[in-house]
């Protein structure tokens, strides 16, 4: 593990000199060793993280490049496995995502409990951006729940804008394989919803509006998603347990 | 040009949606207007269906809870309460 400044005001220049060591080429290793110190940095400074991880797409796929633990590692690869969580979430939409407790998260239902299996309770994901596009994230765990102040936020934006910073310098490539999967994912998500919609239009006999109230009603009043939802009501359609989950009871 | 900043624009504004962010997620969610026509939804410068604007303000809450909030964007009120009038805008303060 690289040396990890004693203050964030050692960490600054540290920062500053990130950027240019990164453009140097020299196929990953820069680069990763890069990360690998603001990874450091980040689990210094910030107070609320147990331990930090960077996650880039690279070769078609999500990986974990730079960790400050063994714990750490096998988060990251609890989401890979699951294909989901908030550092595919933020690596993907280019947006962070903040869970304050995993106890009452809803969101990602299969990575969640080998979340807190692992013993950790909040997790913070930042994107990492190069030119204008999400590579990858910058994750924040803690064993503590509300672990992540405003001001850990802050702080966790800085390290995250300064690695994407190293990214967009070091000429990270990029294709146009991620909008078109956001897109496919967009496509696949109407699917869904309208297959629920059906499920309840046959079961209530209500048109396509009223079953869209109908599963809407339910996120209004929880952290459900929209999308989670009407997973929910297709699996309920099938004769074994989906990955998705278990189905509730549709028979309102 | 509608005259004010409204509520589901600043709600855009404070998820840190782009237009076409929220068009997509709107989309997403099974919405069938146009990115224009939704565009001129937040501006108010159309008036969605009902339903339409639930999916709307829905993206939006969706993107707030992702965020750690609630759901700050109101929803249309539903037709068959009480005090709705046809051809009034929904929700009320839904233009800023």
């Amino acid at each position: 593990m690289p040396d990890v400044p004693s203050s964030a005001s050692d960490s600054d220049a540290v920062l500053m000199s990130l950027r240019q060591t990164a453009a140097v080429p020299d196929g990953h290793g820069v680069v990763d060793g890069a990360l690998r110190l603001v990874v450091a940095l980040a689990r210094a400074t910030v107070e609320g993280a147990d331990g930090v991880s960077v996650s880039l797409h690279r070769d078609g796929r999500l990986l974990t490049v730079a960790a400050t633990d063994r714990t750490v590692t096998a988060m990251d690869a609890g989401q890979y496995a699951t294909g989901e969580g908030p550092c595919l979430s933020a690596s993907t939409e280019g947006r962070w995502f903040l869970s304050p407790s995993l106890a009452d998260e809803q969101r990602w239902p299969e990575f969640v409990p080998r979340a807190r299996q692992l013993g950790i309770n909040s997790i913070l994901s930042c994107p990492l951006m190069a030119q204008e596009q999400p590579v990858g994230a910058l994750n924040l765990y803690s064993r503590r729940s509300g672990a992540f102040s405003d001001a850990d936020g802050r702080l966790a934006s800085l390290f995250a804008a300064e690695a994407s910073t190293v990214l967009s310098e070091a000429g990270v490539a990029l294709t146009d394989v991620r909008p078109a999967l956001r897109l496919t994912r967009a496509l696949l998500a109407r699917q869904v919803i309208a297959q629920a919609q059906g499920v309840i239009m046959e079961r209530q006999g209500i048109d396509p509006e009223a079953a869209y109230d109908h599963l809407l009603d339910v996120c209004r009043t929880t952290h459900l998603t929209l999308l989670r939802r009407a997973e929910q009501v297709v699996a309920t359609t099938q004769g074994r347990r989906t990955p998705v989950g278990p189905a509730p009871d549709e028979a309102a | 040009m509608s005259g004010g900043e409204t509520v589901l624009d600043r709600a855009r504004q404070s998820a840190g949606l782009s237009h076409g962010e929220l068009y997509l997620r709107y989309f997403e969610l099974g919405g069938m207007s146009s990115a224009f026509q939704v565009e001129a939804i937040v501006y108010d410068l159309a008036q969605p269906s009902p339903h339409d604007y639930d999916v709307l303000a829905h993206a939006l809450n969706e993107r707030f809870v992702e965020l750690g909030g609630d759901h700050p964007v109101p929803y249309a009120p539903d037709p068959s309460g009480p005090g709705e009038t046809p051809g009034s805008g929904y929700p009320s303060g839904v233009k800023g």
